[in-house]
């Protein structure tokens, strides 16, 4: 009977193998769901002299991007965003990561801006309070601050629909 | 349908025959087909080796219309790289393993004279099921002949990390090692099949596993190497999923080749080889299914394709699997005299031996599969990395170090004299007292984990001296002590070697970052490094920077280190410059521009790490010595 | 045996290795070219030991100290200014893990769900010890 356990190893070891290649995700889960978002003071891209804190994220739902110039897959982004600025449900907010500051306007100018305010994060300190590890990165945040979503990649509509719009609906 | 794949299916049927023939022959209980054994053999082998070189001449001649060649070559990739890009992707490697298959096989049945037909025959049967195994593969989600749609004018180029001399030796050695473990498993599973395992099936398979062992050990060593001089940081192990599961088949090989001195010494821990055998070619395998798969983080870059892990791990379990069940299914009629095994005899150290490395597998394994158990338990996403390794290995590397001195103190006889005791104290005593009187005076602080690890390894070559005196005493002629002693020294002398420069590198390593303009002078570990000046290089698939540092000394000195841009992958590496010494390296690595003459260096003084590598040589040419000496079964 | 011990001490007495390290202090504090320079050697050490225990998060396969990722080149200055801050070296992992996860850290946490990683090498190896005492006090 002992003589079937080598066996037995095995097939526990391929079965956690299998299951590996199955699941196969590279994302890396977000330990920020669900808490606050942290207390910050950084200046608005557009207007040089408004500081923008965490209050701004208070009383209503936000959709937080973060985004560069020189990120290439960010314009994927764009027409999505573009179409979602018009619902009243949620506002969106930009957060530069690491960029120049003439750059990003120019490429806001090329691209459109679907933002209604966006924190301007050239050494990427809030980004890294926040855990961001790559552009484009996208963050649902509730009317009292807390994040509740966060979505690593190109957000497109089927995110929103299946990720996001439901935690919004069942909030109310 | 191309030439080359043609070879590989009519390879794959001729695999087929190889494992089949034996079988119908054992059943039909006939075995006038076993004469075609060899030739079966030798053929599979011509037409793997023909589809190997017509591959490297696809390379050679730039022809892209292999996929595989376009997607690893280029016209301005240097010749010699072309070549080796045979194995620098996944396709190529599958071919270069069973190719390598195939000429272990031949050289079974070319060198092995001493083995009758019926064994030699279940052996070969072993080996052509896992070639048949592999060529499948190959023919089906692998082929590195698969024609190019659409054709393109130049390739996509090799990886420039891997345009170095380290992809000359270190997959080939690597692959021999890893493969070559294949033929103790085919051994270990014929003679369960034969239902014996005696003192001769360990003679027989002895040179074979020593061989393999040789092979891996001067691959990994060459990995690490390779490692150290391209990816500019100093590092020479990572504990990369990839490396782990080169250091597994290697910790468990190690065990393997140390029971095969007890099963032909005293017929004991048969069970123990059976195990070892199979269980060291399933971590070979284990270890390329993580490469290619891409379930695990590492710096690997293989085509990950989620049916090729599915295949592997098929393959995996049927080879594996099989052989497991033969082996629940036969033990059984095992007969194996009862032990007698006295606490204080040789025989009791190499089991301890057998242990301490068995749960080092263990350990190795689980901290590399530990994240992804606990993602597929929903339990999280966490990382186990070198910091682990390191605390959770040390111990058994401090007990290792210490049974190997001891076993040189106890014969194979039961019988222990009674002032072994005093030569084991006298002798730790004085390994010990040198180790503090050393670190004393150079470095002037107590480290006492420098303190302990350096003491054992002057334990293993205090010991090492004592049985030469010994042996010099006894007045043994030089050829009895290379026939009999010779290898163990050697190779445990390796470990002690290897043990000192992996300690005093890692503890006494400095590190400088620094952002340096041209004529500025940086002194580290006594020396002055100016870097004189920067300028532009030009190479065949690359363009880049190069610095000229300085470095005063007796013997004047210039490091080059170079950051080089290829435009074809878009790829920029680091490539250091270093000053080799017996007795330390210092070690250069440019980083970025700050400026318009200033540049952020890394600078690293590394002392004793070329140790590392030569011991680990050491163990390989102890290794060599074992093939060819007397071995365990001698009269004592 | 004291012959050879002799010999041995004679022969590295007299070699470079000596010569070079009685003049190399291992104490290279501050100085004026350094990246990330420290007022003392501990700290200096805690900084690289943070370093080395911390994964880069955009090359994957490397730890902070080595990666060259723009992100990685982030952290190490925010670690180098929290220590300049006087924080110790496990408020700065805790707060790395806590906007990263675990995932961040090469160290597995010494918690509940880790103690099996941490503890089984050494429980089996006593366990599997006491069989073989067991079976050879049998005989």
């Amino acid at each position: 009977m002992r003589y079937i356990i080598p066996l037995l190893v095995l097939l526990i070891i391929v079965f956690f193998l299998w299951q590996g290649l199955v699941k196969d995700s590279n994302l890396l889960p977000s330990p920020l769901i669900n808490h606050a978002i942290p207390e910050f003071s950084a200046r608005d891209l557009l207007k040089n002299h408004s500081i923008l804190k965490k209050k701004i994220f208070l009383h209503h739902w936000t959709l937080l991007i973060v985004w560069s110039s020189w990120c290439l897959t960010c314009t994927e982004e764009q027409p999505f965003l573009l179409k979602l600025r018009k619902t009243p449900l949620i506002s969106i907010y930009g957060l530069n990561y690491r960029d120049e500051l003439n750059q990003a306007k120019l490429w806001l100018k090329k691209q459109d801006n679907p933002f209604q305010k966006i924190i301007f994060d050239p050494r990427g300190l809030l980004a890294i309070d926040l855990g961001v590890y790559g552009v484009p990165e996208s963050y649902l945040i509730d009317p009292q601050g807390i994040i509740r979503y966060k979505y690593v990649g190109t957000l497109t509509s089927s995110v929103w629909l299946h990720n996001m719009a439901p935690i919004i609906k069942q909030a109310k | 349908m191309t030439f080359s794949y043609a070879l590989l299916l009519g390879a794959f049927f001729l695999a087929l025959l190889q494992c089949g023939i034996p079988l119908a022959s054992h059943y039909y209980q006939c075995l006038n087909g076993l004469k075609w054994i060899k030739p079966l053999a030798w053929s599979q082998f011509i037409l793997v080796a023909l589809a190997i070189i017509g591959l490297a001449y696809a390379f050679l001649i730039n022809d892209f219309s292999f996929v595989y060649v376009a997607q690893n070559s280029n016209t301005h990739l240097p010749w010699i790289y072309r070549l080796c890009a045979v194995w620098g992707g996944h396709e190529g490697s599958i071919l270069l393993w069973v190719f390598i298959l195939n000429l272990w096989t031949v050289a079974v049945v070319l060198l092995d004279q001493s083995m009758d037909l019926a064994s030699m025959a279940r052996v070969i049967a072993v080996l052509g099921f896992i070639s048949a195994g592999f060529l499948l593969f190959l023919l089906t989600l692998s082929n590195p002949f698969s024609l190019a749609t659409e054709t393109v004018l130049d390739g996509r180029d090799l990886n420039p990390l891997l345009q170095d001399p380290g992809l000359i030796i270190h997959p080939p050695l690597l692959y021999m090692g890893y493969v070559g473990f294949s033929v103790s498993f085919a051994f270990a599973v014929a003679a369960l099949l034969s239902g014996c395992f005696d003192r001769s099936w360990a003679v027989w398979m002895r040179p074979w596993t020593l061989a393999a062992w040789c092979f891996l050990t001067w691959g990994i060593v060459s990995g690490s190497w390779w490692a150290y001089r391209v990816l500019g940081w100093g590092g020479w192990w990572f504990w990369d999923p990839v490396e782990n599961a080169s250091l597994l088949p290697w910790l468990a090989g190690t065990a393997l080749i140390h029971s095969l001195l007890v099963v032909e010494k005293k017929e004991l821990l048969k069970i123990w080889v059976i195990l070892l055998s199979i269980l060291t070619f399933a971590l070979s395998l284990i270890g390329t299914f993580i490469v290619r798969s891409g379930i695990l983080i590492s710096v690997h870059a293989f085509a990950v394709d989620p049916w090729r892990g599915v295949f592997m791990l098929g393959l995996l379990v049927v080879l594996i699997g099989t052989a497991l069940c033969i082996y629940a299914f036969k033990i059984q009629n095992f007969k194996q005299p009862p032990a007698q095994i006295s606490l204080l005899s040789r025989t009791a150290l190499l089991i301890m031996n057998n242990v301490l490395l068995s749960v080092l597998v263990f350990t190795v394994l689980l901290g590399t599969l530990y994240p992804l158990i606990i993602e597929v338990l929903g339990l999280g996403k966490l990382s186990v990395g070198a910091p682990y390794f390191n605390l959770v290995c040390a111990p058994f590397a401090i007990l290792i170090l210490f049974f190997m001195g001891l076993s040189y103190l106890i014969p194979w006889k039961q019988n222990v004299r009674g002032n072994v005791l005093k030569q084991i104290v006298s002798i730790l005593l004085s390994s010990f007292s040198i180790s503090f009187i050393l670190i004393i005076l150079f470095s002037k602080k107590m480290q006492w984990q420098v303190m302990i690890g350096l003491g054992l390894a002057f334990w293993v070559l205090l010991n090492t001296f004592q049985l030469l005196g010994a042996s010099f005493k006894k007045k043994l002629s030089l050829k009895t002590i290379l026939k009999t002693q010779a290898a163990m020294l050697v190779a445990h002398a390796g470990v002690a070697i290897l043990a000192i420069g992996i300690i005093l590198s890692s503890y006494y390593s400095v590190e400088r970052n620094v952002r340096m303009s041209v004529g500025d002078t940086l002194s580290l570990a006594g020396y002055n490094f100016k870097l004189q000046q920067v300028y532009a290089l030009q190479g065949p698939n690359y363009t880049g920077v190069v610095a000229t540092i300085h470095l005063n000394h007796q013997s004047q000195q210039f490091l080059r280190p170079q950051l080089r841009y290829y435009p074809i992958t878009d790829i920029m590496i680091s490539k250091p410059a270093i000053a080799v010494s017996f007795w330390h390296d210092l070690y250069v690595s440019l980083a970025e521009p700050v400026g318009k003459q200033t540049w952020v260096l890394r600078f690293y003084y590394k002392p004793f790490v070329r140790w590392i590598w030569m011991g680990g040589l050491c163990m390989m040419l102890g290794g060599v010595l074992a093939i060819f000496s007397r071995g365990g079964y001698q009269k004592v | 045996m004291l012959r050879y011990m002799k010999k041995f001490l004679k022969k590295m007495l007299t070699s470079k290795l000596f010569l070079v390290t009685i003049l190399f202090s291992p104490l290279t504090l501050a100085a004026l070219h350094d990246l990330y320079s420290f007022d003392s050697l501990q700290k200096k050490n805690q900084f690289e030991q943070i370093l080395y225990e911390m994964r880069c998060l955009v090359c994957q396969n490397q730890n902070l100290a080595d990666s060259n990722a723009p992100l990685a080149k982030d952290l190490r200055l925010v670690i180098y200014q929290r220590l300049q801050n006087k924080q110790s070296k496990e408020k700065i992992k805790k707060y790395l893990v806590s906007r990263y996860g675990d995932f961040i850290s090469f160290k597995p946490t010494f918690s509940l769900l880790n103690y099996c990683l941490w503890l089984s090498p050494f429980i089996l190896l006593i366990v599997i010890l006491l069989i073989f005492l067991f079976k050879i006090k049998k005989k």
